[in-house]
């Protein structure tokens, strides 16, 4: 008698996985070049293009800036000393996504059982009553804590992909797994948000709303 | 919950102008901060190895590795019917242009960052890079053994041994080298040996020497394999791009799939099974 299986992926995910990244134009794998070969001009000028989108990734997986300046500083020793193995055959955002997701795992790991007492941000643009907007923010917090209650890279597939706004191969590509690894992870932390909501009304009630305008 | 993503995104909370300015002026400043190389305590015996931080860049004729430990060899080419002279002690100095590291008769052990390095009894290394441009061991004589850990984005970590140059991006293997001869042995993960424009493929069990492949996990001796063009394609891949071999049909579905207990979504299950020509639901 066969198993019950579940589909975890259906099959129109695989041809995600042979999708070709387009090629990174020439202008920037100068600049790359320019970089890793020590021009100080090329890496603050990368430094400027990345630091906004390295930042939000960091910020959405830790859902606070607390630590942040020290993880950015160390994504950024890390992106710019592996500059010279870098090819241009993916975008230099999701190489510098893949640094960051892998610094943010790290950081995760050591503070696993710091939960994230900070809220979110003071300008959520949840529009609402003042009431609501506190509840908004308590969802969030609460939402955080559960995700630190988690393995990281559940944790950081979720984030990527649920609150981030990331499509399935951009976060399989930062985490460096597989789409159906990655979508194993997304949907693992989903069940196990599933079950801190269900013992919950607060966080329930926040994935709820925000699921109704989804 | 049925969805997977949420309408509104957590908007991140900007930093302040100054904490960019004092990141930006931090991260140059650890990047112009290059310090170099620590050397391991000098003794006569085997040395508790003390972390550095080595990359390796590949040049040419390249290994590509999964996990582990590569082991170098060379042995000087004597022709000489006397017995060997009696070999230095160990010496540690710091060369203009690197690290120069050679062992008696006492074997040597040194920790690299997360890697390990053992130089066997008569052997002698130059190492020469830095973390943002990669490292690369030239081994003039003896042995060494390197315990590499993934390297993923970092630059790869080099051995030179003559004419052979060996990329490790993480791997169990040894490399042994006698005189112009070389031997590469896989005992974990998969190795790309590039020699004389050929690529070959080695699996844990293989041994490759010179061009011959032999070895357990394939069961085939005589002339090496030739790599195709998907080998190459592989071994021009950048360090740290992981692509996963295309899985067989079978082996593609244990993956697309998981048991569970709930027998949710059989239907597209049975679907699926059927679009690919799995046959009826069972």
């Amino acid at each position: 008698m066969q198993p019950k299986l579940r589909l975890v992926a259906p099959a129109a995910d695989m041809a995600e996985t042979r999708a070709e990244e387009s090629p990174v134009d020439i202008a920037t794998m100068e600049l790359v070049r320019r970089a890793a070969s020590g021009d100080r001009a090329a890496q603050r000028t990368l430094f400027r293009d990345l630091k906004r989108p390295m930042h939000a990734t960091l910020y959405r997986v830790l859902g606070s800036n607390r630590q942040v300046e020290d993880l950015l500083q160390e994504a950024f020793i890390e992106l710019f000393r592996s500059l010279p193995s870098y090819r241009g055959e993916a975008k230099l955002t999701t190489w510098a996504d893949r640094i960051t997701t892998r610094v943010a795992y790290r950081h995760l790991r050591r503070q696993r059982l710091i939960l994230a007492t900070d809220l979110p941000g003071s300008n959520l643009t949840v529009a609402g009553t003042p009431e609501h907007d506190l509840q908004a923010k308590e969802g969030v917090r609460r939402l955080y804590a559960a995700l630190a209650a988690m393995k990281p890279h559940y944790r950081i597939a979720f984030a990527l992909f649920s609150i981030d706004g990331r499509s399935l191969k951009e976060v399989a590509e930062a985490t460096g797994v597989s789409l159906i690894a990655a979508k194993s992870r997304i949907w693992r932390a989903r069940r196990l948000l599933n079950t801190a909501a269900r013992a919950d009304a607060v966080l329930a009630a926040y994935l709820t709303n925000a699921e109704a305008t989804s | 919950m049925s969805s997977v993503r949420f309408g509104c995104r957590v908007p991140v909370e900007p930093l302040p102008h100054q904490t960019w300015t004092r990141i930006e002026s931090a991260v140059f400043a650890r990047l112009d901060d290059k310090s170099g190389l620590s050397l391991p305590p000098l003794s006569g015996s085997a040395a508790s190895p003390r972390p550095l931080a080595w990359h390796w860049r590949a040049s040419m004729g390249c290994f590509l590795a999964a996990s582990g430990i590569a082991s170098v060899i060379h042995s000087t080419t004597s022709s000489s019917a006397g017995p060997e002279p009696e070999p230095p002690a160990a010496t540690d100095s710091r060369a203009q242009d690197g690290l120069h590291v050679a062992t008696g008769a006492e074997t040597r052990s040194v920790a690299i960052g997360d890697h390990r390095f053992t130089l066997s009894e008569r052997s002698e290394i130059v190492a020469r890079g830095d973390d943002a441009d990669g490292w690369r061991v030239e081994l003039s004589r003896g042995r060494i053994e390197l315990e590499v850990a993934p390297r993923r984005d970092r630059p790869p970590f080099i051995i030179r041994s003559g004419d052979v140059e060996v990329r490790v991006v993480g791997t169990l293997l040894s490399v042994q080298r006698e005189g112009a001869s070389t031997e590469v042995h896989v005992s974990r993960g998969i190795v790309e040996v590039e020699h004389r424009g050929r690529i070959v493929r080695l699996r844990p069990g293989d041994r490759w020497r010179d061009g011959t492949l032999s070895g357990t996990a394939h069961g085939t001796t005589g002339a090496a394999r030739e790599g195709d063009a998907s080998h190459e394609r592989r071994a021009a891949r950048p360090v740290g791009e992981h692509r996963p071999e295309p899985l067989a049909r079978a082996r593609w579905l244990e993956h697309w799939f998981e048991p569970s207990s709930e027998g949710e979504n059989v239907a597209d299950v049975e679907s699926l099974r059927a679009r690919l020509g799995g046959g009826a639901a069972r």
